[in-house]
Parts: C-alpha cells; sequence; structure tokens
C-alpha cells in the first residue's frame, strides 16, 4: 500500500518546499511539505507527517500521514494514519482510519444492500443514493460543510461502510453487518420542514477522533468511520440529528490471532502404559506409577512393598509400577512438533492422573522407594536399579530434594481393581482398607 | 519572499533535507518555493525559488523565473535565472531568459537565447522579484 520512494524519478514535495499551484501527475508523488492548491495523482498519493495539502486532492490511492484539508476522491483505498489530520470530504471505494487520527469530513455513500437486514430499509436507503459523480459533487458544492472543530465524539462505534460516491453509474454499496449485534442501518430523513425532502444519498458527517482503529486490508469493502447523519441543508449537523451509531464489522472475516497461529492444538494426555514384566497379569496391574519427568529420563521397574505406601483416604493402596517401555515415541503434535510433555514442560495436573491430595504422600514413598531402592537393589532378584540411573524430574513445587531423588507419583487403583483381584505376590502388595494404619 | 517562509518545525523527519524532485510525469501549474533543493525532471508552470540547487534535468521544463543558490541547466528554461553562486548550462540545454550570477557556464552545444549579467558583488545580480530589468 505504501509509495515506493526509493526510485530517484519519484515526484517528491520535500519538507520545506511549498507549492502553490495545481499538480498534476502521472506517477506516484509524495508530500512532506505543502502544497496549496489542487493535487491530481493518478498514481498514489502520500501525505508524510509533517505534509500537509490544502485543496482539491484526486489519486487511485491515497496514505495520509499529515494534514489535508479539502476534497480528497480516490478510486481506490484511502488510509488515514493514527497522527492525519482530515478536514473536508472523502469519497473512496475504501477507507482505513488508524487509532488517533483526527477527523472532521463529511463521507458520502451510498447503500443498497444490507446483508442480514430489513429490505425495505435497505431499499430505502438505496433510493436516496445519487445518480451520478457529479451529482454528488454538485450537491456537495452547494451543501453547508460541517464544522471541523468538533472531533472529540466518543460516543459512536465503529462502523463499516463500502462507499463508491464517485461511482458514474448507481452501482450498490454492500454493507455487511456484523454477526451480532445486527446493526441498524436507519437513514432516516431529518424530521425539519426547512429541510427539503431527504437527499439523494445517505451523508455523514464524521466527528470523531479515533481511539480503536481498524486497518483494512485490500479487497476489504468495509469503511470504519463514526458517522453522524444528517440532511442536505442543515446547518449544524449535530443540531439536525442526533449522533446514529453503527456497528458494521468489515466483510472480511477475522484474522487468526498470533497465537492461534503458533500455538499447537492441544496434546491429550500420555498414555501410560503398563507393564508387563512387572505385573504378569494383566488383570493384577491395579496400580500404575505415572511420573513427572522428562521424555528422555529412563524409567526403570521399582520394586515396591505395600509398607511403603501412605494410606488413602479410602483405604485403597497406592501401588507402583514400572513406566512404559523405552521403545515407546515420544508424543508429538500432528505437526511433529514436541509437546509440552515431550519438552519436559510441567504438565498441568491432568486430575486423573495425580489426585492433588496424594501428591504430598507419594512424593515422601517416592523418596523412600529411592532410599529403599538403592538399598536392596543388589540383592533381590528383580532387574537391579541404580539410583543414579533414574533422572528426577524438575518440579519446582515440590518439597526440596536431592538429585538423586525420583519423583514419583501413584495413582490409586480403582474400587473393584483392588476388591477383586489378588495382590501382586511379586510386590507382595495388599489392600488397605479406610482406617488401616 | 523565499525568506519570509520557513519550513515547519515539525520538518525534522526522515524527509527534512530531501531535494523536491518534479517527477518526469508531474505538471506543477503555480510557483514552487523550497528551503532545500529542487530537482525538475517534468515540468513547472511557474517560478521555481529555493535556498539551494535548482537543477532542469534533461527532459525538464521550467516557464518561469528560477532563482537559487546555484541553478544547473540541462533542459529547456523559459524565463531568467538567478544564482547567488553559479549557473551552469549543461549541453543540449535551452535557455531562453537572461541569466544573472557571478558565474556562469555554458557549455558546447547548449542554446542560450538572452542576456548574461555577471554581477561583481558576488550577488548575481537582481534577485527575482526585485526591480530588474525584466
Amino acid at each position: 500500500m505504501r509509495v515506493k520512494t526509493t526510485t530517484s524519478d519519484d515526484a517528491v514535495i520535500a519538507a520545506g518546499t511549498r507549492v502553490i499551484g495545481e499538480i498534476v501527475a502521472r506517477e506516484p508523488l509524495r508530500v512532506a511539505g505543502r502544497v496549496v492548491g489542487a493535487v491530481d495523482v493518478r498514481g498514489s498519493l502520500r501525505v508524510e507527517r509533517d505534509g500537509l495539502v490544502r485543496g482539491r486532492v484526486s489519486a487511485a490511492r491515497i496514505e495520509i500521514e499529515g494534514v489535508v484539508v479539502g476534497e480528497l476522491s480516490a478510486q481506490g483505498a484511502v488510509t488515514i494514519g493514527p497522527r492525519a489530520q482530515v478536514v473536508g470530504a472523502l469519497s473512496a471505494d475504501r477507507l482505513a482510519v488508524e487509532r488517533g487520527a483526527a477527523l472532521a469530513i463529511d463521507v458520502d455513500v451510498r447503500v443498497e444492500g444490507l446483508a442480514g437486514d430489513a429490505t425495505p430499509r435497505a431499499s430505502r436507503v438505496a433510493s436516496s443514493a445519487p445518480s451520478s459523480g457529479a451529482e454528488a459533487r454538485a450537491r456537495r458544492a452547494t451543501s453547508p460543510r460541517p464544522a471541523a472543530s468538533s472531533v472529540g465524539d466518543e460516543r459512536s462505534t465503529p462502523t463499516a461502510v463500502s462507499a463508491s460516491a464517485h461511482a458514474s453509474t448507481p452501482d450498490p454499496i454492500t454493507v455487511t453487518p456484523a454477526a451480532a449485534p445486527t446493526p441498524t442501518l436507519a437513514i432516516d430523513p431529518q424530521p425539519d420542514a426547512e429541510v427539503p425532502p431527504p437527499p439523494l444519498r445517505a451523508r455523514y458527517v464524521v466527528h470523531a477522533r479515533r481511539r480503536e482503529g481498524v486497518t483494512l486490508a485490500p479487497g476489504d469493502d468495509a469503511l470504519f468511520v463514526t458517522e453522524r447523519p444528517h440532511a442536505t441543508g442543515v446547518e449544524d449537523p449535530r443540531q439536525a440529528a442526533p449522533a446514529r451509531t453503527r456497528t458494521i464489522a468489515p466483510t472480511r472475516a477475522p484474522a487468526p490471532s498470533r497465537m492461534d497461529a503458533v500455538e499447537p492444538p492441544p496434546e491429550p494426555a500420555p498414555e501410560l502404559i503398563p507393564d508387563a514384566e512387572a505385573t504378569p497379569e494383566p488383570r493384577r496391574a491395579r496400580h500404575r506409577v505415572v511420573e513427572r519427568r522428562r521424555t528422555d529420563a529412563e524409567i526403570l521397574p521399582v520394586p515396591i512393598e505395600a509398607s511403603m505406601m501412605a494410606p488413602a483416604d479410602d483405604g485403597d493402596v497406592a501401588d507402583a509400577r514400572p513406566p512404559p517401555p523405552p521403545e515407546r515415541p515420544q508424543p508429538t503434535s500432528p505437526r511433529g512438533w514436541p509437546t509440552a510433555f515431550a519438552a519436559g514442560a510441567q504438565l498441568a495436573d491432568p486430575p486423573e492422573l495425580v489426585p492433588p491430595r496424594a501428591r504430598p504422600t507419594t512424593f515422601a514413598v517416592a523418596e523412600q522407594l529411592a532410599a529403599q531402592m538403592s538399598a536392596r537393589a543388589p540383592a533381590r532378584a528383580t532387574p537391579s536399579v541404580e539410583p543414579a540411573s533414574i533422572e528426577p524430574a524438575p518440579r519446582a513445587s515440590q518439597a526440596p530434594r536431592t538429585s538423586q531423588t525420583p519423583i514419583w507419583t501413584v495413582r490409586r487403583a480403582r474400587e473393584d481393581d483392588v476388591d477383586g483381584g489378588a495382590p501382586s505376590k511379586r510386590l507382595r502388595l495388599r489392600p488397605r482398607k479406610r482406617g488401616d494404619t | 519572499m523565499t525568506a519570509s517562509w520557513s519550513p515547519p518545525r515539525g520538518a525534522r523527519g526522515p524527509d527534512a533535507g530531501l531535494e523536491t524532485r518534479v517527477g518526469r510525469a508531474m505538471l506543477v501549474r503555480g510557483d514552487v518555493e523550497s528551503t532545500g533543493d529542487v530537482r525538475v525532471f517534468g515540468r513547472v508552470e511557474g517560478d521555481v525559488r529555493a535556498d539551494g540547487r535548482v537543477t532542469i534535468e534533461r527532459r525538464g521544463e521550467v516557464q518561469g523565473t528560477i532563482v537559487g543558490r546555484r541553478v544547473d541547466v540541462a533542459g529547456t528554461l523559459v524565463g531568467p535565472a538567478h544564482a547567488d553562486e553559479r549557473i551552469e548550462v549543461r549541453l543540449d540545454a535551452v535557455v531562453i531568459g537572461d541569466l544573472f550570477a557571478p558565474r556562469i557556464v555554458i557549455a558546447d552545444g547548449a542554446r542560450v537565447d538572452g542576456v548574461v549579467h555577471m554581477d561583481v558583488d558576488g550577488r548575481g545580480g537582481a534577485r527575482a522579484g526585485e526591480d530588474d530589468d525584466e
């Protein structure tokens, strides 16, 4: 959208330059100085931050960062920057007003169809559209121009209107309302006897200092203005009609946010695979050990005794199960990114895995497990466990621990598993009931 | 007249100090006043006054008075030229008007139809806007 300014042949009215007269350019023009007179540019016109144009401005595209006083007409889009000041009339197919711009402009729009709104209302608005651009300009010349001093009205809401006031044919103007709320595009004439019948076009006087700016992309049929409708011939539009606020969203679908574009889809909780070696009988695999760990941490089978288990509230016995086999693939997202679990990040307390009430107790059990494991490992027939081979998981919320202490969380078994099945002989587990010590 | 107008105080941005360029496909019907340099690639139907250097490029044309610290003409100038330092008329340039400068260079092949005024006080003769023989 920006006019290229690197070519040496581009026309530039530099800062410190004043042109008193008419400028006709068939190439892009950039104004950083002052121009007092009409500016007709076939290409793009950019008024820089220190630029000032006082006169009629016509260009294919207009980008304003400075001050423009006069009529603006663009075949394409008009972009008004955050520090721009525009006073006068404006007609364009698209208009983008950024936050902070001071506007006192008269926008001529023609509205024929309004999606989602009542048809009679839309047709009524359409009937008041001008038939040609010359007629519109003639009306603009005869109608009084609103005062340019009031720029503080912030009661209005942004409005999206697609305007083509300079169209030679009565092309319809598409106005697409937002999904909710439904805009009220009632352009009623001013009930004043002195005022002639409703104008042949919908006129809006913009008195607003934008606080919420919207930048439209090419192709968006939307105009974001804060408007105040009035009828032709009214001296003061603020006295003629109250401000009508409309909220019409642009036709463009909202672009996905940055987080939506970057954040991978939520990953399911990592699946825990029971260890067949520690529990030869699948039915007796009642207890499983879930560890918050890094995925590269090697988990070895750890023998556990029932006496080491902390009593649960319901009397169930917490048991330890070896971790999943090493050939288990790391959980990854559909895009191949490592999930938070695979990256070693803290899991968000999956309630199905670690009851919050059991965490302190199980952590203590884990410490005891580590201590006994290191003491009994040489004498046991089960695969020996080297305490140093167990990498503790980084858990900042846990109690202080040594680097050799693994972190285990024991999930309680279900009631039917505990009651119906026999404890593992190998692990010598027995269920505990509530109240057992 | 040029000294009566000064650039705005905010004119210290990236465009400050850049020269004004009248593009090849650009027409200015009016006067151009600048505190910097002016280069004319297109057409100016009016006076050009600059505190810096005024250059009429090869296909440029100015129909009016040129006033500057230094004036270079490679295109067409229809009107007088006043320079504080120097006026140079380059090859294939066409000047129809008087030249006022302490130093004037007219290249071989240039066409000058006017009177050359070389003031000895270094002012380059009467400035535009003053009462001169124009």
